[in-house]
């Protein structure tokens, strides 16, 4: 139905939808994100962003619709084949492996694309050596890029909040193989979540560095809605499993639907709207 | 002589309890049906030198194979089928019963009345064979697969995201621990020169896997020196008759109740097994 919205799309969903019994948490969902770019993808609570993440990453399947990554059909694909097609993620309840060391939590994407059998790991050779000394000089790079080089010997959970997040992000970037640099999506769900103001801006500048120096897209879940406004060239508005509204930041800052969405109506023109229109009044009231 | 057969018993046990820590310890799915394998080692190795005096280096071998084959046959289902660690452990123990009641049915294996092999296994084989396991288990644990394993341990979904194959990965943590508990089998057989299917059942896998959990998850040297305990402990007591398993359980309990991680929980005795980068302390 719908051709590209943006000029390079490098992630297209398109009637994207997934019912948890009778919830329909995505709903008939299509929007692009476009190459190189960072996106926003901003909702009220319970909108359904997070569960699009999961759709996209295979965490889930989707009920209907697609996933095209690159023209590469990635609907419904195995968890670890859409990671090597060039999707990584971020969660938003923080999981690394917190019994590892930082390095060791950059290594684990690096080394799970190892070409070592496991009978040469047995005997421990020149190659299997050599395999591991390039993954971590490889992840020391990503966490001197990242900011999180300093904890490279430190256990993951023994972290500050914040830092585990941009753990997460350097373990994301670990994931990206060399060889698809072109389509390269990164999904990062509430990066900013349980930062403090001056945490959250150098968080916006390490993403800002990170899409530059890496060469990847951007997708992502923020409720700082000042972190989403600086550094996304385009946002995409769910409510409701569905779309809300898509453009620049300041089409949709000003798009009347989406304050509606995030702040309720205000009460003259609530009732302005009863009169003109009864049935859309439930809509109003609903808080971000 | 009594004490060093013990030892050597001992020795035989650790080669087993090393196999299934890499499943549970460092793989973190737990499994109450490795006495299975255990038992598929020595009966495969059992049956070729009983019947067809196939030399021991070769009968060895093939019981490490018979164990890890039939590790695919239980493990490419139900880790396919991603079944949760606990669901697994229950499915795996259908299958160790499964595995005994045809041992006790076929006429190859002298059914329930055991079979009589020759003692084959020296002193010689059964430490080479403890030190053989424990090098190249360290070393298959340090490399990127034992990284992978201890990945999905921590977290399986975060793991998934990082690009592992979780099925395969698991499959691979399965084979190999299965093929260590071969080994074990087959020295223990040949050790004993006496095998009977109910040496195999819940009661040696519930044993195998509270040596895992004692001696700490994701540890190479506390199970096995638990191991060492726990096998040579009972004999030691033997004076003490009926006490013996009531001493054992109250072990359990303090261990429990004093160190829930386990002797040496993500930890290592000596540097010869430490991993620097798994190092850290439950948080």
């Amino acid at each position: 139905m719908m051709e590209s919205i943006v000029p390079t799309p490098l992630l297209k969903v398109r009637d994207l939808s997934r019912s948890f019994g009778g919830i329909r948490a995505v709903d008939g969902l299509s929007f692009d994100a476009a190459r190189g770019e960072i996106t926003g993808l901003i909702g009220p609570n319970g909108a359904g962003k997070t569960t699009v993440f999961n759709l996209i990453t295979g965490v889930c399947r989707p009920s209907a619709g697609s996933i095209r990554l690159n023209g590469t059909d990635l609907t419904g694909a195995r968890p670890d084949r859409i990671v090597r097609a060039g999707v990584a993620r971020t969660f938003q309840n923080i999981r690394l492996f917190g019994r590892m060391t930082c390095l060791q939590n950059v290594m684990v994407p690096l080394l799970a694309r190892g070409a070592c059998g496991p009978f040469i790991a047995f005997f421990r050779t020149p190659a299997v050596r050599g395999e591991e000394a390039r993954a971590r000089a490889e992840a020391l790079r990503i966490m001197a890029e990242t900011g999180v080089a300093d904890d490279a010997e430190r256990t993951a959970s023994t972290l500050p909040y914040g830092r585990q997040r941009r753990l997460e992000i350097a373990r994301a970037l670990a994931c990206f193989p060399p060889d698809i640099s072109r389509s390269r999506l990164l999904l990062l769900d509430e990066p900013a979540a349980g930062m403090n103001d001056a945490e959250t801006r150098e968080l916006a500048a390490t993403i800002v560095r990170v899409r530059e120096i890496f060469d990847v897209t951007v997708l992502l879940i923020e409720h700082h809605i000042d972190l989403v406004m600086d550094v996304c060239s385009r946002i995409v508005v769910m409510e409701r499993g569905a779309l809300l509204a898509e453009g620049t930041p300041r089409d949709v800052r000003n798009d009347e639907r989406v304050i509606t969405a995030y702040l309720g109506r205000p009460r003259d023109a609530r009732r302005q709207q009863k009169t003109q229109e009864p049935q859309k009044t439930r809509e109003g009231g609903r808080s971000a | 002589m009594y004490e060093v057969n013990v030892a050597l018993l001992a020795c035989v046990n650790m080669i087993a309890v090393l196999g299934l820590s890499v499943f549970t310890g460092f793989t973190g799915l737990f499994s109450l049906g490795h006495a299975a394998f255990v038992g598929i080692g020595a009966y495969a190795s059992g049956v070729l030198t009983y019947h067809w005096n196939v030399p021991f280096f070769v009968a060895l071998p093939a019981g490490m194979a018979a164990a890890g084959l039939s590790s695919l046959v239980i493990g490419i289902p139900t880790l396919r089928a991603r079944l949760r660690s606990d669901y697994f452990a229950i499915a795996i123990l259908g299958f160790g019963e499964a595995l005994r009641v045809c041992l006790e049915n076929l006429s190859l294996t002298n059914g329930a009345r055991g079979l009589s092999v020759d003692n084959l296994s020296s002193p010689a084989w059964i430490l080479g064979g403890l030190a053989f396991s424990l090098i190249v288990t360290r070393n298959f644990l340090k490399s990127r697969f034992g990284t992978m394993f201890v990945a999905i341990r921590e977290d399986p979904v975060a793991a998934e995201m990082a690009g592992i194959d979780l099925f395969r990965a698991r499959l691979l943590s399965l084979f190999v621990s299965a093929v260590l508990c071969g080994l074990s089998g087959a020295l223990l057989a040949h050790r004993l020169a006496f095998i009977q299917p109910v040496m195999f059942t819940l009661t040696q896998s519930t044993q195998l896997l509270a040596s895992v959990i004692a001696g700490g998850m994701g540890s190479i040297s506390g199970p096995v020196i638990v191991a060492f305990v726990f096998t040579s402990l009972p004999e030691m007591l033997r004076a003490l008759n009926m006490w013996r398993l009531p001493a054992y359980g109250l072990l359990l309990v303090l261990i429990m109740i004093y160190r829930p991680q386990g002797l040496l929980g993500y930890r290592e005795l000596t540097g010869l097994f430490r991993f620097d980068r798994f190092r850290g302390r439950i948080p």
